[in-house]
């Protein structure tokens, strides 16, 4: 099957370079979110919940953290990447359930091998 | 032949016959078996004949009682076997056939029957027999018991009168045993004139035949010397056939009693003689009458005898004092009426005949006289007696009164109890006198202190027995019942009381004699001590010339002599007066005024040292003399100290005058001392302090630090601090300038009362720089958080364009790299444009916060609205994409406010946020000023308000908070909005946000602006 995910960033251009990026890697992107709030309202509303987010953290409305908790208490399958420009709070992103954490700038192998093991984790 | 068979048979027939009916029981007995056997012996042994016949050998034993079985048996084996060592005749015991046991007599013997030795039984029952011999050896032994164990003696004897029998009790009357009596003649026991009057006694009851009477008397005399008086009767006995054969007799032994008629006889005849000539009045009175009466009742009575033995019934109460006359009547019916048995005693008075009153004691008794009860009296002449009782008890009474009046304690100790003890004693010891009264044997002693108990038990045991060694006089301690210790001093000695040794003590209580003594000594040796360890140096010397009697250690060390070189010397021989001549005048002015108080004086004793002393004189009369006591107070360590103490002072005050910190001494509100640096601190001159009134100081502190001030000062002065405290306030000089001062205040003693010492120092210039350096922190703290801040923000964004950058890159390299027809170049490069614009923006961004933060953009007056102008251009050039309505309400067009050149970005990022968080097809702007007036200052007032998403209240003001993190992400590189609220901070206006429509943030954002106003 092939792997779903979503992806969620305040910025417009990220959104669409990672869109391009999970394509060329062979990755459905199934939805975009532009902040935190967005994101765990397009959680709920997947019939099949994506198998990978891929996070920002400073977003308006609720930020990266405070996202990710709320969506694995609604469903604690779906395996979580964090990518932000803000390394200060990679231990809080993995504390609070993420998988991985990627630091902005990063490039499509990096993102691919992380995804790759996420899919491993979860057969 | 056959006439002799049938003569035989006829004796066979005849003899069995004969043995068959026999009354004996006859058996034969042959090889243990009852071979023949008769009716009589079926009668005896209860069996039948079948039963006998069933019988194994010697199965008949069975029937012989078992105590006499072995011996039976035994003859019958010898019997059977024909042993001539048998006994042929016997008893023994059977048991028959209904268990009944009966004694049997066998004759038997051995015989030849049918050719065999056997053992032939004659057996008859004599049961009977034996019981009657049995009941009459019983009735014999009754009989004889009877005479044996009679209280009377019996005796018979033959007619020649030999003893045959004599019970137990004659021989005791007689005086002889059994033995020595028994067959022979009976009147051998007795004296030949005793003998004499038997024989005459038995004579005469053999010849008449008529027995002498049990109450007949005989008074015989043994051969033993023993009187015996005989009391009893004798008869003859007779045989069966009326013989007489002999003589019995019943006696009594009336000896004692007798004897003791006679005695009673002779007592009487005593006793009447000794009552007829007693000394006492005895009488008898029965029925009234005087039945009996000695010489010494009709003496008592004053009357004589011959009267007395007419006096008709009665009579005699007529001597009866008629005071006494009941009792006595009563007292004698009571007594002739034989009421009583026991003796009373009682006192009456008579009436002699010459009229004189005496005193008489009865012991009277009821006793039976004649056969009938009477009264027996014994009557005693009291009345000397009672008259010395009388004044033996005035006597007692008087010294009694003495005694119980004296304010000695007395008492009497006898057997370790006290017999007496006055009233003063029991006060003395304090308890009453049933508890002295219940005290057992030396229970006294716990009166007497543990340390003296020893010694005073001991004095006390020896004078209660009279001892010799004894110590008269001593003291001692009591413990009084309520516990407090007291002295006694006791007087006591052996005397004799009620007929034995007693210890007479005499106490009293010296504990107030002690304590004067003690306090006196005390007194005595206080005052001794205060002249010898006297500090002051003390001399007693005499008015007229000067010698000394007494001086103390202080005074000898202060002259610089020896005791011995002192006293008995005058002081103008050691020259302690300037002349005699000066003492002189002194002596005449003590003596007129009794003493001189604190005469300071300057001498050079013999140590050759200058001493200083303060002297004062006192006249006292010694022996009726008088004499010069002189007290002199060495004072000169104390010159000495305050010369030091001047000098130290002065040193000090010069140092605190002269000290860099000013110094006050506090008390009542009032600086009772202050250096010169006190009056630099308040801008005032010394003498204008040292006319400030109480509290008029606190004028010069800072109104907000009074209370403090006050506070601490009021605290300093009252003596509440022991250790020192600081603070620090404000002082208002007289300039009006504020400085500040520290200043540290302890509590001291000055002048005897408490008083607030206090060391003030200038901080003024200390505080400034702290308040500087604390100012520096902050601005450098502010300055390090913005840093960390911007390059943070920096860091973040410049990473997310560089992230734009490198995706949009490798993606294009992609692209070119496959040839793609559908590719996204062009999209990426534009991607690419926008993310450098971006990061050009933030870069300039910084750098104006920078400057900003510096204060490196000066201010000036520009148009405002050519600013806005410029903004909307950029604004519709940059989104031209987009359809954007702007409206305009502008009422302040041409009005110059305070700003610069950034004004645009301030315009330009609220304008770009109202297109951007904008999703309606056609964005609309709204812009309007105004003018309004605030805190005395003109602003124009600009808002510009969109059709966008909105912003929640929470995040209204954090938006433009450059701390709030959300800001970070708004759009224009995180930093737009806090970067107009800096602009706009740094201009003196004001911005805020709000609901286009209030409450309903979704429907769009108003941003307001107030921007001062220029050229005023």
């Amino acid at each position: 099957m092939i792997t779903t995910v979503l992806i969620v960033d305040d910025d417009t251009d990220i959104l669409f370079l990672y869109q391009k990026m999970l394509e060329c890697i062979g990755v459905e992107v199934v939805g975009t979110a532009l902040d935190g709030e967005e994101a765990v309202q397009i959680f709920k509303s997947f019939q099949r919940k994506p198998d990978i987010i891929l996070m920002d953290h400073r977003m308006p409305k609720k930020n990266g953290l405070e996202a990710t908790k709320e969506i694995l208490s609604i469903n604690n399958r779906v395996k979580i990447i964090f990518a932000s420009a803000d390394s200060s709070i990679e231990k809080e992103a993995l504390s609070v359930g993420a998988i991985s954490f990627k630091e902005k700038p990063f490039s499509i192998e990096k993102i691919k091998n992380n995804l790759l093991k996420a899919m491993n984790l979860n057969q | 032949m056959g006439d002799m068979n049938i003569k035989l048979n006829k004796s066979i027939e005849k003899f069995k016959y004969i043995t068959e009916k026999s009354l004996m029981g006859i058996t034969i007995l042959q090889d243990g078996e009852l071979k023949y056997f008769n009716e009589k012996f079926i009668e005896i042994c209860g069996y039948s004949a079948e039963e006998i016949k069933s019988w194994a050998p010697n199965g008949f034993s069975k029937f012989i009682y078992i105590e006499d079985r072995d011996f039976v048996m035994e003859q019958a084996s010898k019997k059977q076997a024909g042993y001539p060592d048998v006994v042929n005749q016997y008893k023994f015991r059977i048991r028959r056939k209904d268990g009944k046991i009966r004694w049997v007599e066998i004759f038997s013997k051995t015989i030849n029957y049918e050719g065999h030795p056997a053992d032939l039984v004659t057996i008859n029952d004599i049961t009977d027999k034996i019981n009657a011999e049995k009941e009459l050896i019983e009735s014999d032994e009754k009989y004889r018991n009877i005479l044996e164990n009679m209280m009377e003696g019996y005796f018979e004897t033959d007619l020649s009168g030999k003893l045959l029998y004599a019970n137990a009790e004659f021989c005791k009357i007689s005086g002889f045993s059994r033995e020595e009596m028994i067959g022979k003649d009976t009147r051998l026991i007795y004296d030949k004139e005793s003998r004499k009057i038997l024989s005459d006694l038995f004579n005469e009851v053999y010849n008449t035949g008529i027995p002498r009477p049990p109450s007949g008397l005989v008074k015989v005399r043994t051969i033993k010397k023993k009187l015996i008086y005989f009391e009893g009767s004798l008869d003859l006995l007779y045989d069966s056939e009326g013989n007489k054969v002999g003589f019995y007799g019943f006696v009594r032994d009336i000896t004692q009693r007798k004897i003791a008629e006679q005695k009673l006889k002779e007592s009487e005849e005593k006793f009447r003689y000794i009552a007829d000539h007693s000394l006492l009045g005895i009488t008898i009175l029965q029925d009234g009458v005087l039945k009996y009466f000695n010489k010494k009742v009709a003496e008592t009575y004053g009357v004589s005898e011959e009267e007395m033995k007419n006096w008709s019934p009665g009579q005699s109460l007529k001597l009866i004092h008629p005071d006494d006359l009941e009792f006595v009547k009563r007292q004698g019916l009571k007594m002739q009426s034989g009421e009583s048995n026991d003796v009373f005693n009682y006192k009456y008075r008579i009436v002699k005949k010459d009229g004189k009153i005496e005193w008489r004691e009865v012991f009277s008794k009821s006793i039976i006289y004649e056969g009938r009860p009477a009264g027996f009296g014994i009557h005693i002449d009291i009345t000397e007696k009672i008259e010395a009782e009388r004044k033996l008890k005035e006597s007692e009474e008087k010294f009694r009164n003495i005694t119980e009046q004296s304010l000695v304690g007395i008492s009497i100790i006898q057997d370790g109890r006290y017999k007496y003890f006055n009233k003063r004693f029991c006060e003395m010891s304090g308890y009453s006198p049933e508890e002295i009264n219940s005290w057992v044997s030396n229970e006294f002693a716990k009166v007497v202190h543990p340390d003296d108990r020893d010694f005073v038990m001991e004095q006390a045991f020896k004078k209660q027995v009279g001892d010799s060694d004894v110590v008269n006089q001593y003291s001692y301690r009591i413990i009084r019942k309520d516990g407090e210790i007291r002295w006694f001093e006791i007087l006591s000695k052996t005397i004799n009381y009620e007929g034995h040794p007693a210890d007479l003590a005499m106490i009293i209580d010296i504990t107030d004699k002690i304590k004067a003594e003690r306090q006196l000594r005390d007194s005595e040796d206080k005052f001794s001590k205060a002249f010898n360890s006297n500090v002051l140096s003390m001399s007693i010397s005499s008015f007229e010339d000067g010698k000394f009697i007494e001086v103390n250690d202080a005074f000898l060390n202060y002259v610089g002599h020896s005791r011995e070189e002192v006293i008995g010397k005058t002081t103008d021989e050691l020259g302690l007066w300037v002349s005699e001549k000066v003492r002189k005048r002194f002596i005449r002015l003590i003596d007129k005024h009794g003493s001189l108080f604190n005469i300071e004086t300057k001498d050079i004793p013999r140590t050759g040292e200058t001493k200083y002393g303060l002297v004062s004189y006192i006249k006292i009369m010694l022996n009726e003399k008088p004499f010069l006591l002189s007290i002199l107070n060495n004072i000169t360590p104390r010159k000495l100290a305050e010369q030091q103490l001047k000098e130290s002072e002065e040193k000090f005050r010069y140092i605190a005058d002269h000290s860099l910190l000013g110094i006050t001494i506090l008390q009542d509100g009032v600086f009772k001392y202050f250096n010169k640096k006190v009056a630099e601190t308040f801008g005032g001159s010394e003498e204008e302090i040292e006319n400030w009134g109480p509290g008029e100081s606190i004028k010069f502190i800072h109104p907000d630090d009074r209370d403090l001030v006050i506070r601490q000062a009021l605290k300093v002065q009252r003596g509440e601090f022991d250790d020192a405290v600081n603070y620090k306030y404000r002082i208002v000089k007289k300039d009006g300038k504020i400085g500040w001062r520290e200043t540290f205040s302890k509590s001291i003693i000055y002048e005897g009362r408490p008083a607030g010492f206090g060391i003030h120092i200038d901080i003024t210039e200390k505080i400034e720089a702290e308040r500087k350096l604390k100012e520096s922190r902050e601005k450098y703290l502010r300055a390090y958080n913005q840093a960390e801040f911007y390059k943070d923000l920096f860091i973040h964004d410049i990473n997310n364009t560089l992230q734009s950058l490198y995706s949009s890159t490798q993606l294009i390299d992609i692209d070119l790299e496959e040839d793609r027809k559908n590719n996204n170049i062009n999209e990426l490069i534009d991607i690419m444009y926008r993310q450098i614009n971006r990061g050009i923006n933030l870069i300039s961004n910084v750098r104006k916060l920078s400057q900003l933060e510096n204060h490196e953009i000066s201010l000036k007056e520009i148009d405002f609205f050519d600013v806005l102008k410029q903004s909307i251009e950029f604004l519709k050039n940059t989104f031209q994409d987009r359809n954007i309505q702007i409206k305009y309400d502008i009422s302040c067009e041409n009005v110059p406010i305070i700003g610069n050149e950034l004004l645009q970005d301030v315009f330009e990022n609220i304008l770009i946020n109202s297109v951007r968080h904008n999703n309606n097809d056609c964005v609309e702007i709204v812009i309007k000023t105004s003018h309004v007036k605030q805190d005395d200052k003109s602003y124009c007032k600009l808002e510009i308000i969109d059709n966008g998403i909105g912003i929640e209240d929470e995040r209204k003001k954090n938006v433009l908070n450059r701390a709030d993190p959300d800001a970070k992400t708004t759009y224009g590189m995180g930093l737009g909005l806090s970067l107009v609220k800096k602009i706009i901070d740094s201009y003196g206006g004001k911005i805020w946000i709000e609901d286009k429509v209030e409450g309903e943030y979704s429907k769009g954002t108003k941003v307001i602006l107030l921007i001062q106003k220029g050229g005023s």
